[in-house]
């Protein structure tokens, strides 16, 4: 028996486990390898993503922009933004698989000028559980909530880094995961739509009205729920002197509906429950440091 | 114990251990149909054909299902992360003697036939693990298929590949 003589079922299973480089080499094998490689999917890969190409894959172009395609263990490292450049990729995809599927796919799309119907021919036959963007402008915060309406359903995840107008920002479909990488206080309000929230940049206000309002919130919330904020030290200080915990409190004390559940100086770490909510505030420094705090904040009975 | 008894292509009889058969789809609707685990059944009496797995085939499978007795069997079709299975060591030493014969490839229809999903999965994994790293005449030589390439060709599929890092 050779391994070609394989009933069609069982290549097909062989070929669902063999990484993309490797289909690349057998296709240098013998013609029937070659169709096997054409006409068998390329199974299921953790990741695979598309982004603008570094510079170093194509010195001699001057303004044009290039895409890199991540398959799973293997790159694309330069498609032509053209009609040529997609072909010549279709042309060799058709070669190396009819299909393929990722667990994450990531849209790093960092330029303006990306056509949006160039990307869905590129992403045409990937089957793709879990999107993830890169997102630096509100057209290409345009762009992905296009992408999401061709996978709907599918878990999002989006790393904004610029804050959109307020009415975009809450046109933002519900998704898993929201990072925004600038602070303000109305982003609380973002609360009530996501699942986890992460405030990338420092707060450097925070009033004790503002976090009980989102504790607020959060406890009267059934959904496991998470937000991650940073403060500045002297506001995050200030707020906690402003409802009576000091750096004297001891696990146990109660003051103003908030109960220290952990106190670790040496790690400058201190453990709070607000209702429902168990919050994690570490690096705080009482009196001095340029630092800023972390809070992470969870709506679980349970750190 | 229970045992019941399997007879491959050549009219070979193995007795085997009734809680081992779990791992196989097919034998065990086989089990189900002629009612072998009613009590009133004589179990031992009434030997199950197989007629596409050869004895020395049925063996191997065997003493991998031996091997992995107790391990939690797939249910449906499989569509994890392929690409990241790992084939354990003593799976790797079980399939590696006979990797590039046809005992493996039949080893591997068996496991299909008998739906035997896990050895399917990892046999079909330690085949694709024999192409990890090779270039395209080490696979013809390693699974011995012939070299239909003119230079241009090859050139060409070469020149095709190159758009990967």
């Amino acid at each position: 028996m050779d391994i070609l003589a394989l009933p069609d079922v069982i290549l097909r299973k062989v070929m669902r486990c063999v990484r993309i480089k490797d289909r690349l080499k057998l296709r240098l094998t013998c013609r029937a390898f070659g169709k096997l490689v054409a006409e068998t999917n390329a199974g299921c890969f953790e990741r695979g993503g598309v982004t603008r190409a570094p510079k170093r894959y194509y010195p001699y172009r001057e303004d044009d922009v290039s895409l890199c395609l991540q398959l799973g263990d293997q790159r694309v490292k330069h498609i032509d933004l053209s009609e040529e450049g997609l072909e010549q990729f279709l042309h060799v995809r058709n070669r190396l698989f009819t299909g393929i599927s990722f667990e994450i796919f990531e849209f790093d799309l960092d330029d303006d000028t990306f056509d949006l119907e160039f990307i869905r021919k590129l992403i045409d036959h990937f089957r793709i559980d879990k999107l993830r963007f890169q997102l630096g402008s509100e057209e290409q915060l345009e762009k992905a909530k296009q992408l999401m309406k061709d996978y709907p359903g599918n878990e999002c995840t989006i790393y904004l880094w610029f804050l959109p107008e307020t009415q975009r920002l809450f046109a933002i479909p519900p998704i898993r995961y929201l990072k925004i990488t600038a602070a303000d206080a109305i982003l609380f309000k973002l609360l009530s739509s996501h699942n986890s929230l992460t405030f990338g940049v420092q707060m450097t206000e925070l009033t004790l009205m503002e976090l009980k309002s989102a504790l607020e919130a959060l406890s009267a919330d059934d959904r496991k729920r998470r937000v991650k904020i940073q403060v500045k030290r002297s506001a995050m200080v200030k707020l906690l002197r402003d409802c009576g915990i000091t750096d004297d409190s001891k696990e146990g004390d109660v003051r103003g509906g908030f109960e220290v559940m952990t106190v670790l100086k040496v790690h400058n770490l201190i453990h709070l429950r607000y209702k429902r909510c168990l919050i994690e505030i570490t690096f705080l420094d009482w009196k001095e440091g340029t630092r800023s705090v972390d809070v992470d904040i969870a709506n679980c009975d349970e750190w | 114990m229970v045992l019941i008894t399997l007879v491959s292509s050549d009219e070979q009889n193995f007795p085997v251990e009734r809680e081992l058969l779990k791992q196989s789809g097919t034998i065990e609707t086989l089990i189900v149909n002629m009612n072998l685990d009613d009590e009133d059944t004589d179990a031992a009496a009434m030997p199950i054909p197989l007629p596409n797995v050869k004895g020395d085939v049925l063996e191997k499978v065997i003493q991998w299902m031996e091997h992995h007795k107790g391990d939690p069997v797939k249910e449906g079709d499989n569509e994890d992360n392929n690409a990241e299975i790992v084939v354990p060591q003593w799976d790797d030493d079980f399939f590696k003697p006979a990797m590039y014969g046809s005992k493996h490839l039949e080893l591997t229809v068996a496991a299909s036939y008998l739906d035997i999903k896990n050895l399917l999965t990892l046999s079909c994994k330690a085949i694709s693990n024999t192409f990890k790293g090779k270039t395209g005449p080490q696979i013809r030589e390693e699974w011995g298929v012939p070299n239909e390439f003119t230079p241009e060709e090859e050139e060409a599929i070469r020149k095709e590949n190159e758009w990967s890092e």
